[in-house]
């Protein structure tokens, strides 16, 4: 019996974060520190004729100018990709520090370290730049096309595709579809959304006089950080420090890598001023360049017999990645096998993904990495199929879902799987029986809708994904834990802990983590890919056990025990009928000249978290306003660690989904850039704006996992969209192909219908 | 630069011509503070006038509500003086912002800064408001429509006159407002659209009936053309209807890339103008 997993423990940053005594990068402030500000282009694509910085450098306060042409222009990725792509593949490398050539309004040209901000600010605008214009291209379709203008003509892999067109086949997709008896099809478009973490990106970079340098930033991923960073300004990695202060304001995938480019700018500056540099983005610098979810278009066509079972499956994405590639060619990977490939059992599937170039701000990692938008356009096929075939959308899911002994293209053995209980206990939550499908007239109307899907625990074997820890048993038989894992929200500290404590039998209060930073251990990929909690419990439940058998061996001969039956809870050591408290124990080693301590490092399995999650909303027929009443999410964790904290992943991933589905939304204006520059003109949901939630947490017991866990921390907003999207349609009898559903665009398709049937 | 205290409106007209037109009244400051520091609004002082205690106010006299200038949004949302007889205007002055900005920001405030669609102001404005101007020249009473100069711009020249009071007429029986605001979330928005109306109600028929809407113009627009429809008519669902139709004749909505196209504007106003009329009609126990 677990004394702390599946317990909710209170976690143990909350006082810290709650009373505003932890530290964030925000927070940091160095002895002799200075401010950076950044000059940017106005231009979505031109080439810079001259740059004077004399006006500029002349400034009283002002210590350090960097540009494009004074600074490294070794190309970089500020994605980890750069640093994890697996042996055989090339990453993309298409970004320096400045440019003389932006691809995007906003692109860096120059920067400014002064005594104060106000300074560099006012520095930044004496930098006399004069650019000349080049054509450019800002959507995904127009890009793919011979006559488009080149966003990276000497990196793309074929017109402005980034890195590789991927490709995913299993079976026979035309013979799939020869045998189908029924088929549907379906295009759609999403919209590019914003992370909009609490903690905009930021850096404070010292370099020293004796040639290291030391980064605090709001990377999710210290270890490829401090990587990428040495690569770049040719640093040995040895004398190269990241790390967290130690909280990171939130992330949702957008600093896995690189923050925006915080830590490289602050780090050219301080390498040139040889004073620490901190350098913050403003929350619009943040909302206008840096990694944004991917928007784009999907098309697909789904085949079935007449009873329903899947037997093909075709589906291309086209997606927007920006100027950069940063994430573009995994995510697009991901799409396809999580979003496309992974949910359902068709022996027949084809996926190609276009990471495609334009003059816009990057797209990158955000929450669902790609499974959300694949899973779009699958679950929009199936609610298709469900129509076409006049089957209970849930029926037909559950038919299909893919089942233990199916086969598959996953490279990984598949694991428990969940989703059918998920399907059954949201729709039993939500009323979908009473609910669905019925007759709805009037101003107001009400449906419910479904949607289902999967995703991983980690990045493995699809990229590099391993990691360590070092586990040590103080002199007062407390313990330590150190790892580089960073805890970027969701109370990571706490649920490793949790497990460790029960792994070790020691109590929780007396274990304390050392985390998110590059000097905490050896390589951990970071926090991403749904992996905290999954691959770190795993590498701590390896060490552990060797930690135990070196406690106990040690015991045993020590405190003439016997070594068969040791055990250890609650911080005793037990054999029989002899006991000894760690406490003592460890002491007694001290004296001796020892102490317990043990690393390991390993390369973790893969699981796939499954979900399904059941929405009801109410539509205004006259003015196209969708209001989502409820969602329940029906999760299959695997294994509960820390029940609070699973919701509150649940929750925070849903109302990601309900600001997805109806209201948030990146809008370029030609000539200008995004109009979102912060949250008062990006409608992201406010609290006053949050659904009903339920929670429902499924436990398959993985057979990897320790204890059963698998993932938690990206898939909440998986399925959502869709489960809102399909409510929509039950209400109005419309299927949205295009979200958000603005009120203006439900306005619009109810009118058109309403005009069809008059 | 100056950060005034004023205890009194005394010591507000005497920081008036201390500072010889270059001070700023301050209430709130959810909407100064910002422009000053973005430079839209240059001053060398700000009067602050929360602490005048005459200011603070809520009360009735002679017939009236009396709302201080110096009274927060969350004060009036909360009073149960105001949620008696307007209960509209307790909606739309809690719907300002967020709870935060309310607890410092006030209703005179939401009519100064002169955006159109301000939710506060536009439940106000139905209710044909005295609006209490006192500078060196003495004390001048401005109606809703007076107040407003131009788009985002307000009639009151604050680094000269102090907006003392908004006086409104304690209602009949008869006399009910409405409030209705179409929008993209609860919290830290405006709206796209957002309409009030008051009407009085004798034997089923209209007296009279005051309707506005924003953002279709400058400031919380008159519905003229639907008020004359619906003057001495019935207080229906069908009428409603054509008052909400006729309410596009005095509207002239732009677009915005976030709240709504101009023809979604279009679309929507009628049936929030119609709402607000059949809200009205609902208090009233009449539809």
């Amino acid at each position: 019996m677990e004394k702390y997993v599946g317990k909710d423990i209170p976690r143990n940053d909350g006082y810290d974060k709650a009373t505003g005594r932890g530290l964030f990068t925000h927070d940091i402030f160095l002895p002799h520190m200075l401010y950076a500000k950044v000059l940017r282009s106005p231009y979505a694509h031109a080439r810079v004729v001259s740059i004077d910085t004399s006006e500029a450098e002349k400034m009283k306060g002002v210590r350090a100018v960097c540009t494009f042409e004074n600074t490294t222009s070794k190309l970089f990725n500020t994605s980890a990709t750069m640093v994890t792509t697996n042996p055989g593949a090339e990453p993309v490398r298409d970004q320096t520090v400045f440019t003389g050539e932006p691809k995007y309004i906003g692109d860096e040209i120059a920067a400014v370290a002064a005594d104060t901000e106000k300074i560099a600010e006012e520095a930044v605008k004496k930098i006399k730049v004069e650019y000349e214009e080049l054509p450019y291209v800002l959507d995904p379709l127009e890009a793919i096309k011979d006559d488009a203008p080149d966003v990276q003509p000497e990196l793309a892999h074929k017109k402005n595709i980034c890195g590789e067109v991927i490709e995913i086949n299993f079976g026979d997709v035309n013979k799939g579809f020869e045998d189908a008896e029924v088929v549907v099809d379906a295009f759609v478009k999403l919209p590019r959304v914003k992370q909009a973490q609490m903690e905009t990106h930021a850096a404070v970079a010292s370099y020293k006089s004796d040639g290291t340098l030391e980064v605090y930033s709001t990377t999710q991923t210290p270890h490829p950080t401090k990587m990428i960073i040495a690569y770049t300004f040719d640093l040995p990695e040895s004398k190269v420090h990241v790390k967290n202060p130690p909280y990171v304001g939130g992330g949702f995938g957008v600093r896995i890598g690189i923050s925006g480019k915080a830590e490289m700018i602050a780090t050219a500056l301080t390498m040139r001023a040889k004073r620490p540099v901190k350098f913050v983005y403003t929350r619009a610098e943040d909302f206008l360049y840096s990694d944004t979810r991917h928007g784009g278009y999907l098309k697909g066509r789904l085949g079935a017999k007449k009873d329903g079972t899947f037997v093909a499956l075709d589906t291309t994405a086209w997606l927007n990645t920006g100027a950069y590639a940063t994430f573009g060619v995994e995510l697009l990977g991901v799409c396809g096998a999580c979003g496309t490939a992974g949910t359902y059992h068709v022996p027949n599937l084809h996926y190609s993904g276009y990471p495609v170039y334009t003059n816009q701000e990057t797209a990158g990692a955000f929450r669902g990495f790609g499974t959300p938008q694949g899973t779009f356009i699958v679950e929009t096929l199936v609610d298709a199929m469900a129509k076409k075939l006049d089957m209970d959308p849930i029926e037909l899911r559950k038919m299909n879902t893919m089942k233990e002994t199916d086969d598959n293209w996953f490279p990984f053995s598949l694991g428990s799987i969940g989703v059918n209980e998920c399907l059954d206990k949201a729709a039993a939550e939500i009323g979908w029986k009473e609910k669905r499908g019925k007759c709805k007239e009037g101003k107001i109307r009400r449906g419910v809708g479904i949607a289902c899907g999967t995703h991983v625990s980690n990045a493995a074997p699809f990229c590099v994904d391993y990691n360590a820890v070092t586990l040590r048993i103080e002199q007062d038989g407390s313990m330590v834990v150190q790892s580089g894992i960073p805890e970027i929200g969701p109370g990571s500290t706490t649920a490793l802990l949790q497990v460790t404590a029960d792994e070790m039998g020691i109590d929780f209060d007396k274990i304390t983590m050392q985390f998110g930073d590059t000097k905490a251990g050896p390589f951990d990929i970071g926090s991403h890919a749904t992996r905290t909690l999954y691959t770190v419990s795993q590498v701590i439940d390896k060490a552990a056990k060797k930690l135990k058998a070196d406690i106990f061996d040690y015991t045993a001969e020590l405190m003439k025990m016997d070594r068969e039956g040791m055990y250890m809870e609650g911080g005793v050591i037990i054999s029989g009928d002899k006991k000894v408290a760690l406490k003592d124990l460890a002491y007694e080693a001290h004296l001796r000249g020892k102490q317990f301590i043990e690393s390991d490092s390993m390369v973790p399995p893969n699981s796939l978290p499954w979900y399904a999650q059941a929405a009801e909303v109410e539509v205004d027929m006259e003015t196209g306003m969708v209001k989502v009443l409820k969602v329940a999410a029906a999760h299959d964790v695997g294994k509960v660690v820390n029940p609070r904290l699973a919701e509150g992943q649940i929750e925070g991933g849903v109302i990601q989904g309900v600001g997805y589905a109806c209201r948030e939304e990146m809008t370029y204006v030609d000539g200008k850039g995004f109009y979102n520059s912060g949250f008062h003109n990006y409608m992201l949901p406010t609290a006053d704006d949050v659904p009903e939630v339920v929670s429902i947490l499924v436990e398959s017991n993985d057979p990897k996992g320790i204890y059963g866990i698998k993932g938690i921390g990206e898939v909440g907003v998986c399925p959502t969209a869709p489960a809102i999207v399909s409510a929509v349609e039950d209400a109005t009898g419309i299927r949205f192909h295009e979200i958000p559903m603005t009120p203006g665009r439900v306005l619009k398709a109810i009118k058109e219908k309403e005009q069809e049937s008059a | 630069m100056k950060y005034i205290i004023a205890e009194s409106v005394d010591d507000v007209l005497k920081a008036f011509s201390e500072t010889e037109g270059k001070a700023m009244v301050l209430a709130g400051g959810t909407d100064l503070v910002l422009d000053a520091e973005s430079g839209k609004k240059p001053s060398d002082a700000w009067i602050d006038i929360m602490r005048i205690p005459e200011l603070r106010e809520i009360r009735e006299e002679g017939g009236k509500i009396i709302i201080g200038s110096a009274v927060t949004l969350t004060e009036i949302a909360r009073s149960e003086l105001i949620r008696k007889y307007y209960p509209s205007l307790a909606k739309g002055a809690g719907t300002v912002g967020s709870l935060q900005i309310r607890n410092a920001a006030t209703l005179t405030g939401n009519i100064i800064s002169a955006q159109p669609a301000a939710d506060a102001a536009m439940a106000l404005a139905p209710l044909d408001p005295e609006i209490v101007v006192v500078s060196a020249e003495g004390e001048k009473i401005l109606n809703m429509e007076e107040a407003y100069a131009g788009f985002g711009k307000s009639a009151i020249d604050s680094s000269k006159e102090l907006v003392k009071e908004v006086r409104i007429r304690i209602p009949e029986e008869n006399e009910k407002a409405s409030f209705i605001r179409l929008e993209l979330r609860k919290s830290l928005s405006l709206p796209m659209l957002n309409a009030a109306a008051m009407a009085k109600v004798e034997n089923g028929v209209i007296k009279y009936i005051r309707i506005n809407m924003a953002p279709v113009g400058v400031g919380p627009k008159r519905a003229r053309a639907a008020e004359e429809f619906l003057t001495g008519k019935e207080l229906n669902e069908a009428n409603a209807k054509e008052a909400g139709q006729l309410a596009l004749k005095d509207a002239n909505p732009r677009s915005n890339p976030l709240r709504g196209s101009k023809e979604y504007r279009e679309a929507t106003l009628p049936v929030i103008v119609e709402r607000a009329v059949m809200e009205v009609g609902s208090q009233l126990g009449l539809v």
